[in-house]
Parts: C-alpha cells; sequence; structure tokens
C-alpha cells in the first residue's frame, strides 16, 4: 500500500478501495493498522489472487479461516477471486494459471466458489484472468466458459475488460464477442489496467496507464452492463497517488451511454490500494 | 534476442518453489478429454510439472521431459499453438512472467 500515507493525510475523495486479501490475512502488525485507519473513513473491497477456484484441489480451509476473519474485519460487500488454478497437490505456482475450458471444469469451479460464498456468507465475483495458453481440450469458448460457472454457482463477474484485450490479441478472438457473450446483469465490478505490447503477444503488467482499445471497451461494457463499480488496477512502477487517481476518474469519460440509460446513478471509479509484490 | 527473451523477470509474483513437495507424478500424456475432476487434475499435473521441476538453465523451462522427449512436444500435446507463438513458448511465458 505505497500510497497509505498520502491517503490517511490528504483524505482524497474515493468511493472505494480494493486491497489484496493475502496482504491482510495475518495475525496483526502494521498491515492490519493501517487497514484499520483506512476502513475508518472509506469502503473496502476484498480481492482475491490465491483461491484457486479452478484447482483440482480441494479448498484450503486454513486460507478459507483467515479470509473469513478479514472479511469481518473489512465487511466487504462482495469478495472476488479468479477464475483460474494455481496449484495442484498441494503445490502452489502463485501464478493465474488458465483453465480448460470444459463442462466438468466449469462444473467443479462453480462448486468450490458456491462452497466460498456459503462459508464466508459474502457474495462472490469470478474474475476473468488474462492468459498465454489455451488447452486443445477446451469444448467451448472463454466467455461460454465463464458464463458456464456463473450460472451454475449463481455468483457475480468481476469483468477485467484488459484481460479480454490481452486474450483477445494473443489467442485472436474478437474481444467485443467476449463482452456481448457474458450474462450482464451478473456483472458486479469492472477492472481496468494497463498492459504491455511484445513484438508477438501482450503481456497484462499493471505498470502503466490504461491503453485506448481498453477504454473503449469498458465504454462498450457499461453500456451492457449499466453503471458498474471500476477498479483501476496499478501494481508495479506505481506513480504518485494523484497520478493513479486521475487515471481513474478517467472512466467517467467513457460511460457516456450506460449513464444516459441510468440517469439516476452515478459512478464508482476506485483505485487498487495495494501493490501485489 | 526473440520476443520471448526479451520478456522482464517475472517481478509481481513469488518465484516458483525450488522443490514442488507434494507434487505427483504427472501422467505420462496430456488426457484427451477433460471429463471429469480426474482428469482436470492429470491436466494441471503435467503442467505444473512442465512449468516447476526441475528448471532448466537460468529462467528457462528445462529442455527435455522426464521420459526423454523434447518438451516442445509434450506442449504440444496440450497447448494450442498458433501462427505467432508455439506451444513451447506459450509455456515459456507463464515461466518467466506474470499471468
Amino acid at each position: 500500500m505505497p500510497h497509505h500515507a498520502h491517503i490517511l493525510e490528504r483524505k482524497p475523495v474515493v468511493d472505494w478501495f480494493e486491497i489484496i486479501s493475502e496482504n491482510f490475512m495475518v495475525d496483526g502488525g502494521r498491515p492490519l493498522e493501517v487497514l484499520d485507519r483506512i476502513l475508518e473513513q472509506y469502503r473496502v473491497v476484498q480481492h482475491g489472487v490465491s483461491m484457486y477456484f479452478g484447482s483440482a484441489d480441494k479448498l484450503d480451509r486454513t486460507h478459507l479461516r483467515k479470509l473469513k476473519r478479514l472479511v469481518k474485519r473489512t465487511r466487504t460487500p462482495w469478495l472476488s477471486d479468479h477464475l483460474c488454478w494455481g496449484s495442484v497437490d498441494g503445490t502452489y505456482s502463485h501464478d493465474l494459471l488458465p483453465m480448460p475450458y470444459t463442462r466438468a471444469a466449469a462444473k467443479r469451479a462453480a462448486e468450490k466458489i458456491s462452497q466460498v460464498r456459503d462459508y464466508l456468507e459474502v457474495p462472490i465475483c469470478v474474475e476473468n484472468v488474462s492468459s498465454y495458453a489455451e488447452f486443445h481440450v477446451s469444448e467451448m469458448t472463454e466467455w461460454e466458459f465463464l458464463t458456464e460457472v456463473v450460472e451454475r454457482a449463481d455468483c457475480g463477474i468481476l469483468l477485467d475488460v484488459n484481460n479480454i484485450y490481452v486474450s483477445a490479441k494473443n489467442h485472436d478472438f474478437n474481444p467485443y464477442d467476449y463482452l456481448n457473450g457474458v450474462p450482464h446483469h451478473r456483472v458486479g465490478q469492472i477492472h481496468v489496467a494497463g498492459h504491455t505490447k511484445f513484438e508477438r503477444y501482450l503481456l497484462d503488467t499493471h505498470d502503466h496507464p490504461v491503453l485506448d482499445p481498453v477504454w473503449k471497451l469498458y465504454a462498450h461494457a457499461t453500456r451492457r452492463c449499466g453503471v458498474t463499480a471500476t477498479l483501476l488496477e496499478w501494481d508495479d512502477r506505481i506513480p504518485s497517488f494523484a497520478e493513479v487517481h486521475q487515471e481513474a476518474l478517467k472512466a467517467n469519460e467513457f460511460i457516456g451511454g450506460a449513464r444516459a440509460a441510468q440517469p439516476d446513478q452515478g459512478t464508482a471509479p476506485g483505485v487498487n490500494a495495494s501493490a501485489r509484490k | 534476442m526473440t520476443a520471448i527473451d526479451s520478456v522482464p523477470p517475472r517481478t509481481l509474483r513469488q518465484a516458483f518453489p525450488a522443490k514442488p513437495f507434494g507434487l505427483k507424478p504427472p501422467p505420462p500424456h496430456a488426457p484427451a478429454t477433460v471429463r471429469s475432476t480426474s482428469d482436470l487434475r492429470r491436466l494441471q499435473r503435467l503442467m505444473t510439472h512442465a512449468l516447476l521441476c526441475p528448471p532448466g538453465p537460468g529462467d528457462d523451462l528445462r529442455p527435455m521431459w522426464i521420459d526423454g522427449r523434447p518438451l516442445a512436444n509434450v506442449a504440444a500435446e496440450f497447448i494450442k499453438p498458433n501462427d505467432r507463438l508455439t506451444s513451447l513458448e506459450r509455456l515459456q511465458i507463464y515461466r518467466r512472467s506474470y499471468g
């Protein structure tokens, strides 16, 4: 949380912050002290990086117990994590690895999402990841798989439009087909972020401003989903708080279509308050 | 230097564990389908082995699989290539960079 001192001293007008749950699943110390002071003044939404809904392994009960303690502390209105896997046989890769898009994998992921929601007693949103590999065994598109999972689990979607763009370029699909293909009424949150272009692929790096094609996708997403809580992720080479905040507020420039359809609603751009190191 | 070579070392997450404790042996070949949790586990075990153990020089994947086949052949069994990236290069992105 590189800007916590600025936030606590200057009290900038920000609708909400997102924290990486794992950074605060500790027994005490400085991270929790800072979090408690932030919670006195701001809404905080928890975002996780290690639930691994898509792993064949069973859920980690110790992890869940710690997570529930944090959920009670933050009173997060919903909790999100990724639709991916990253562990097998209890060995963790600490990565967000892509799913095979099959019905059996969707069923397994949905079962685990339901178990987590029932245990934590908080709504769950699952996030689409950026990916660099697809499997021969896949039976459907990624957006069909995401739909299968969230309909089975009856949960929400954290729609990461930057991840859609990155994966679309890496796997040669139309990102607008993806946006049009998901159940829009289930989208509870949107992520935007920057990525890095390499010669033959894009990498999801979260280390600079959002690129124009991603903002255009974002505008389309809000037209389909309505004005939606939106979070800018900036996790590396983080500039000043003012610069990060300004980039988050750019979201307001792209929601004209959605706002016209829902004139009584504002927007809710947030800022990721946690570096993922 | 190729595009893959130019990927910066991973900085946004922990390095892979040096010794993947508890990881069971990989299947001899990639599953042809994933129609059960057992199939899913086999696929995930295969990919984890390919990524984690044992590493090649530097931050690279090892060149050969456990049974002596080129790792490129094993990667091609389960990862789709396209006209820009081979299956092995796609695996290498996960090995070397934040995903």
